[in-house]
This record gives C-alpha cells, structure tokens and sequence, in this order.
C-alpha cells in the first residue's frame, strides 16, 4: 500500500494563495486505508476551508490513479478555480493530465510503500529497487529496511537488535539474522553478496514496464 | 399517531398539557406511570417518550424496556426533566414542546430494530497452553468449581467456533457449547535489569530460585544479603517468596537483608502478615529505581558495592553486598490461538487492555477471560466471582442496527482492531469480503463506526457527521 | 458566544444538563446535544458544527480510565487534539475543549465553560 502524510494546513493555505473556490478530491484506495487521503479528510480538509471563509466542496473517487474513475469529476471541477488531491502523487498526475485547464495542488506528500505494523502504525517496506532479493535474507528487505541499505551486514551501529541512524526503529540485519536463525539457514549469510545493480531502480531513469499480450 | 408517555413522576402539567389536541396535533396519547407500564406497555406504538427521572436513563435502559415490551428502541425517545424542577413551575415547559415538535417530526422510515435478551450458556471452558503447569490448571479449575461454576478443561484437539455470545466448542469426539472460556498462558520469567558483565562474573548474582535452593544448603552467617526487585509489577507470588526467604535469612543465620525495590506488594493473601514478619526480624525495605543504581565489584570479587538514591529522602548510599538476590518478573507470554477459531480467522490479539481500571483478568473479547497460572488466591477468587457476573447478567443486544455498507468497505480493518468488544469480524471471500458486526456482542458504542475511514458503518440513531445535521438526540431515536 | 456542548449518555449529557440548571456564564448561549459515547464524535462532525456560529464544542464525557466502553474518552481526547491542532494550523480561534466527569462531579464543566469564556475576552 501506497503511504501518505498530509501537508500541513499552512502549506495548503499558501498553495491555494487567491483561488477562493475549491475542489478537494479524496481517493479511495490507499491513502483512505493508511486515513491521510480519504472521504472523511477530504470532508475534514473543506471543512476547515469553510470555516476559513472559502467555499469549498469535496468530492471521493474510488481510485484517482485510473483515468476511468475520473472522468465524472468534469461537472465537479469546471466551475472551481483550483483543485487540491488529496492522492498519492500519481493521483495528483493523472487529475492534473485530465483536466489540463485547472491548477491541482498536491494536498498530500506521498511518503513511501509500506503496511500497518498497528492500528495508526505504518512502515516501509520496499523501495521499488527493481530487483527483488528478500529471499535470500528471510524475507526483511536490507535495501529498505536497513538505513544503509547494507547487502553484506550489519554495519558496526546496531545495538540492542535497535538501528544506530534511527535508534526507535528495528535494525534489519538483528531481523534477518533472528529470521534465518529461526529457520536455521544463518550460515548462508557467509556468503558475500555481490554488489546491487541500481540500474534497475530509480538510477536508471523513469520505468515503464509492459506486457505484449495485453497491448490493445 | 399513537404516543405512549411514560413518567417516573406524576406531572400534573403534563398531563394537562397532553389534553390539549392542539398543541398535540391531534396524536393519541397516553400517560402511563412506571407500574403501570406492565400492563400497558405492549402495543403497537409509533413513539414512546421517557419523561422525567430519565437525566441517568442510558441506552442500555432504553433497549432493557424495548426487549421487555417489544418497542423499536429507534422509535424511544427520551425527555430529560430533573425531578426538582416539576413542583417549580412550568420553566421546562417550552424546552418539552420543542423537543415534542421535534418527536412527531422525526424521520418515519427507521431500520427494523428489535432488542433482544441474551444468556450465555452456563458452560465454562479452560484452555491452557501444553507447556503450562498441568498441576496449577488443575488447581485454578478446582477453584473455580467450589465457587459452583460449571468448569471442564479442554483437552487434545479443538477448535472454537463463536455463535453469538456462546462459543462452540468442538473437540474429536463432541461438541459443547460454552458461555465462557478461560485462557491460562504460559508465564516466563524475565528480570529487566541490566547488570554488566563483570558483576555476573562475580557469581554473587543469583536468581531467587537458586537462592532458595542454596538456603537448604548453607548457612549466611552474617552476610550481607540485597534482594533486587526492578519491576513494580512483579507478581504477589514472587514477594511471598521474598518475605519468606527474607525473615528467615535474618532469624536463622543472623544475616543483614536489604530489599531494593521498585514498589512493595502486600495485597493478597496473608501477604501483609508475612510482610510484618519479615520487617520485624530485621529486613530493610528501600524503594529505589534500580535502573539507576550503580553495580561495582570489589577487588577480591567476593563482594559487590551497590550505588543507590532512596526514594524516600533521596540521599546517595553507597552499601556493601555478599549476594545479591535477582528477584524476576512474570511475563505472560500471548497464546495463539487464532488458528483454532473457525469462524473469525483474524482475532483481536489476547493482550491486556490498556484501561487499568479493568480487572486484570479481562480482555478484548467478550467471554474471554486471562489467568496467569501463578496467580494468587484472591486473583483467582476475583476470575470466580467475575465469571459469576458475566454468566448471570443478560446481555441486551439491538437487532438490525448496525450496518456495514459493503460497497463502501475498504477492508482496512480499521474496525475490527479498534472495537474493544471484538464483535467485528471479516465475512466473505475475496473481493466479495466487508467487514461484519455480530450483533449479539456490539455494545453500540459506535467506535468502529467513526473510525472507518471509509465511512462504510452506519449505526441507525447515532449522528454520522456526514451532512445530516442534528439538532436533539436522544438515548434511543434521533429527532432532526 | 454560543457554545455547543456534546456529553455522552453515560455521564456527560446529565452533566452538561445539571451544570447548566444550575445557571451558567450569562454571556454564553449553550446547545447541548448527547450521544451514545463521545467515541463516536468524528473529527468532520466537530468541524460541520464549528462551520456554524459556534465559537467552542465542549465534550463532556466519563474520564479517561473509566470510559463506559473502555477507549471511548481516549478517542474523542485524541479527535478533540487532532481537530484543534488543523484549526491552529489554520490560524482559526475556534477550539474544542474537554471535560471529562462523572454524572454528579460537575465542576470540569463549568471549568471548561469559564475558560472558554476567558480566551474569547483575551483574544478580543
């Protein structure tokens, strides 16, 4: 699931600068899940704004990142002067790709990929790095996990089974070695892991992936 | 319109005001007092109100007197009147008709309710975990059965299904239907404290259980003795064991004890005698935060300085120790067992409840009760007499009034982790699946309900938030 | 300044009434409303009502520890936390205060009320 925290009010305020009449657009998938982005924030969000003396209105899609869902908003999004998505950031592209006369602001910053480790808890879990090798670590990603990104660890910081950079999070490698231990493979950390090959990730420039079956 | 009024108190001027139909618009009423409302009570009526006397009349009120007469608790409406004010003239007078005005306009077409009466059956159940201590099982059952509770332990294979208030309890051979079941984790001891590893070395660091081993063994003629007790919650079990072992090491070997604790336990059985006992022979008790202390050996290693701020004056001692004592804690260790629960397969997790004004035998699941193994007597005798209360009270439960819209579920679970009843489970399969409120156990508390993001829960008769604005609610209806 | 107090049936609703016969602050009108528990007052219900007139929602309810349905009180104090921090942000001077009380120990309330009626006179 996609994670997103949402911009202070302030940073709002000042994105929507003169613009008095506003649209604020909810997505319903991820973000209502991790609560930043859904039907009860957009209410939340306009709400405020009202009570600002703007008038806005809000309105929640069932995902903003399919054109399909966004097309009824035409009718919404015609007579305000700005729009604020309340999506992640590809959300925020494709409302601003459809309706290409009006101005979206960004009500959200799209933090990372992750899970509810509890109720009102998230977490990151992948990077998106394009070559997936939890397999080999018991199924805690060091790319992600780990604040160095460590193929061949721990670094010499991790105290307690705590990470030195981030000292109230888990350190990866104390879950990795408790996980390969548990399944008794440890030895297999002996062995040195090559270097990662980043061109698959973000280092390689913008990603598109396809499937020739499925082409139209 | 039929109206029923019900009144804890005679109210001449309501009764007066009633006769009036033109204040009434024309709806036939009838005043009843709460005696005669066994008799006239039944009936088809379209709303009831509740006057007077009703300032601490709850929702639970309200759907007792519904699952007594067979009213839609959506369709009672209640008039909050202090006593006091009814001989003092008619001030409250404008406040009763506008919220009258507000009754006969509320909303017709109300959801289908019905209250209903539940007893869970009688049937106890415990379950314990394989490694736990088979001997204090048997001694919490035994326990329990003189307190005429109707126990049995669960044993081989089961699994549990939840059918309303009542679980199903299947085993091999039979099936059972149990009211209640009583959980015995298994406990592990832990000590907190942090000690470096050159007082470990020493050897004078021993926990309680080798030390009351040793007792048997040696003497402690005039040693200096420190019973180090770091949790405040370390279980009355592990005390009694201290004032025993502490009272004797000072009467039998003449040794000088010292207990540095975070926080003395006595309540429980006997405790407190025993705590006499052993202040009397001579031990001192000091409250200190050991995480503080600071632990040094002495150059023979024979002996360990203990660096400690009491509590009470907060004055720096520095004290010499031949032994010290490492008095653990009890953890209780969660006891899976959601892989045994046919029904709901996610399960609120078994863990304590954060409210500490709860008995700590209860936790997040309806007729679900926790018992350390190594509970004392009266933790035991409290788990009897509140297994007791729970079997003989009647659950009221409201039909029909909650609803999960499932186009609007997200599965985002949010409800069933924050529902402190564990009445919300996940029906369906797939994509197909939403989020389900056993009505049998819902409280009506609407804590799941404000906490969907999606707003997919609506509990008929409670405010959403969501563009319907409310003017007067009361206990049961809403009136807008 | 007009007021809207929330109170919760358990507590907080007889509470806000008993306070309230008893007379309060003349200068402020009070709308009191109940409802089941005060865990079930979302934060754009709280928002819907201050879009109105009203300067201040008092929510009155059990105390924290003792909440009727266990974590009631500790979401509205959340909720209550989470909408005056957006209404801060915002740079409104409008507020949500809490109260938390038993059915006969009313004085939070009038507390609550008075403090209410204090910051109005400091901000004007």
């Amino acid at each position: 699931m996609i994670v997103g925290e949402r911009k202070p009010i302030r940073e709002i305020l000042e994105l929507l600068g003169d613009n008095t009449t506003v649209l604020v657009v909810g997505c319903g998938s991820c973000v209502t899940v991790c609560l930043s982005g859904g039907e009860r924030e957009a209410r939340e969000l306009a709400s405020i704004l009202r009570i600002r003396g703007q008038s806005a209105r809000e309105v929640t899609v069932e995902r903003q990142c399919e054109k399909e869902f966004l097309l009824p908003l035409e009718k919404e999004i015609e007579p305000v002067q700005a729009v604020v998505s309340l999506a992640c950031g590809i959300g925020v592209q494709a409302m601003s790709e459809m309706f290409s006369s009006h101005r979206v602001f960004p009500g959200l910053n799209t933090t990372f990929m992750g899970m509810p480790v509890e109720q009102g808890l998230w977490e990151e879990y992948c990077s998106g790095c394009g070559e997936c090798v939890v397999h080999k670590y018991g199924g805690v990603c060091p790319v992600t996990r780990c604040a160095k990104s460590l193929f061949n660890g721990p670094c010499g910081g991790s105290q307690a089974g705590l990470c030195e950079v981030k000292p109230d999070r888990d350190c990866a490698w104390q879950l990795i070695y408790d996980r390969l231990k548990s399944q008794n493979r440890v030895e297999e950390l002996l062995q040195v892991q090559p270097p990662k090959d980043w061109s698959f990730s973000r280092s390689g420039g913008h990603r598109k992936m396809s499937r020739e079956d499925m082409l139209l | 319109m039929r109206a029923l009024i019900m009144t804890h108190h005679e109210v001449p001027l309501l009764e007066r005001w009633c006769r009036d139909k033109e204040r009434t618009r024309n709806a036939d009423i009838r005043i009843c007092s709460e005696k005669q409302l066994s008799t006239q009570g039944r009936g088809a009526w379209d709303v009831v109100v509740v006057v007077g006397g009703s300032l601490s009349l709850t929702r639970e009120n309200v759907s007792e007197s519904c699952a007594r007469f067979g009213w839609n608790p959506l369709r009672v409406f209640t008039f909050p009147l202090d006593e006091s004010l009814i001989p003092r003239g008619d001030t409250w007078l404008p406040r009763w008709e506008i919220f009258f005005q507000g009754v006969l306009a509320a909303k017709n077409g109300v959801p289908d309710v019905k209250a209903h009466r539940l007893t869970p059956s009688s049937k106890v159940k415990v379950i314990s975990h394989p490694d736990t201590e088979r001997k204090e099982v048997e001694d919490i059952i035994t326990g329990m059965r003189q307190k005429k509770l109707d126990v049995s332990l669960a044993d081989g294979d089961w699994r549990i299904i939840r059918e309303g208030v009542n679980y199903r309890f299947i085993t091999s051979d039979r099936e059972e239907i149990v009211g209640a079941i009583v959980i015995v984790p298994q406990v592990e001891e832990r000590f907190f404290l942090h000690v470096p590893d050159q007082i470990i070395d020493t050897r004078r660091l021993v926990t309680l259980h080798e030390f009351s081993d040793k007792m048997k063994r040696y003497n402690f003629r005039r040693q200096r003795i420190a019973f180090l007790v770091p949790s405040p919650t370390t279980p009355p079990r592990q005390w009694e064991q201290v004032f025993s072992l502490s009272e004797k090491l000072c009467k039998r070997d003449c040794a000088q004890v010292m207990v540095l604790c975070a926080e003395t336990v006595v309540a429980g059985e006997g405790l407190e005698e025993s705590y006499r006992r052993s202040r009397q022979a001579g031990t001192l008790y000091e409250k200190t935060d050991l995480t503080r202390a600071v632990f040094q050996e002495t150059i023979d290693m024979r002996g360990i300085q203990v660096s400690f701020r009491t509590e009470r004056d907060g004055v720096e001692q520095t004290l010499l120790f031949d032994w010290l004592i490492s008095v653990p804690e009890q953890v209780i260790q969660p006891f899976d067992i959601s892989n045994r629960f046919e029904s709901d397969k996610i399960l609120t997790p078994f863990s304590r409840p954060a409210n500490s004004n709860l008995p700590p035998y209860s936790i997040h699941c309806q007729g679900m009760f926790l018992i350390s193994p190594f509970s004392t007597l009266a933790e035991r005798d409290e788990l009897a007499s509140g297994l007791q209360k729970y079997l003989a009270d009647c659950v009221i439960a409201e039909e029909g009034r909650v609803e999960v819209d499932e186009e609007k579920c997200i599965l985002c679970l949010t409800c069933m982790r924050t529902c402190p009843w564990g009445a919300v489970d996940v029906e369906g399969k797939l994509k197909r699946r939403k989020a389900r409120v056993n009505w049998q156990i819902c409280r009506l508390c609407g804590l799941c309900a404000s906490s969907c993001p999606a707003e997919a829960i609506t509990i008929a008769g409670f405010p959403a938030g969501n563009g319907d604005t409310v003017s007067v609610i009361s206990c049961g209806g809403e009136v807008s | 300044m007009k007021v809207v107090a929330i109170g919760c049936d358990k507590s907080g609703y007889p509470a806000v009434l008993r306070t309230l016969e008893g007379g309060c602050t003349p200068q402020l009108e009070v709308d009191v409303r109940g409802v089941s528990c005060l865990g079930v007052v979302r934060e754009s219900l709280l928002l819907e009502i201050l879009e109105g007139d009203a300067s201040y929602i008092l929510l009155a309810g059990c105390p924290l520890d003792s909440c009727h349905n266990l974590e009631g009180s500790r979401f509205a104090k959340a909720r209550a936390e989470r909408v005056n921090a957006l209404l801060d942000e915002a740079e409104v001077d409008k507020r949500v205060v809490l109260a938390f009380v038993t059915a006969d120990k009313t004085s939070p309330i009038r507390d609550a009320l008075a403090r209410c009626v204090d910051e109005k006179d400091r901000v004007t």
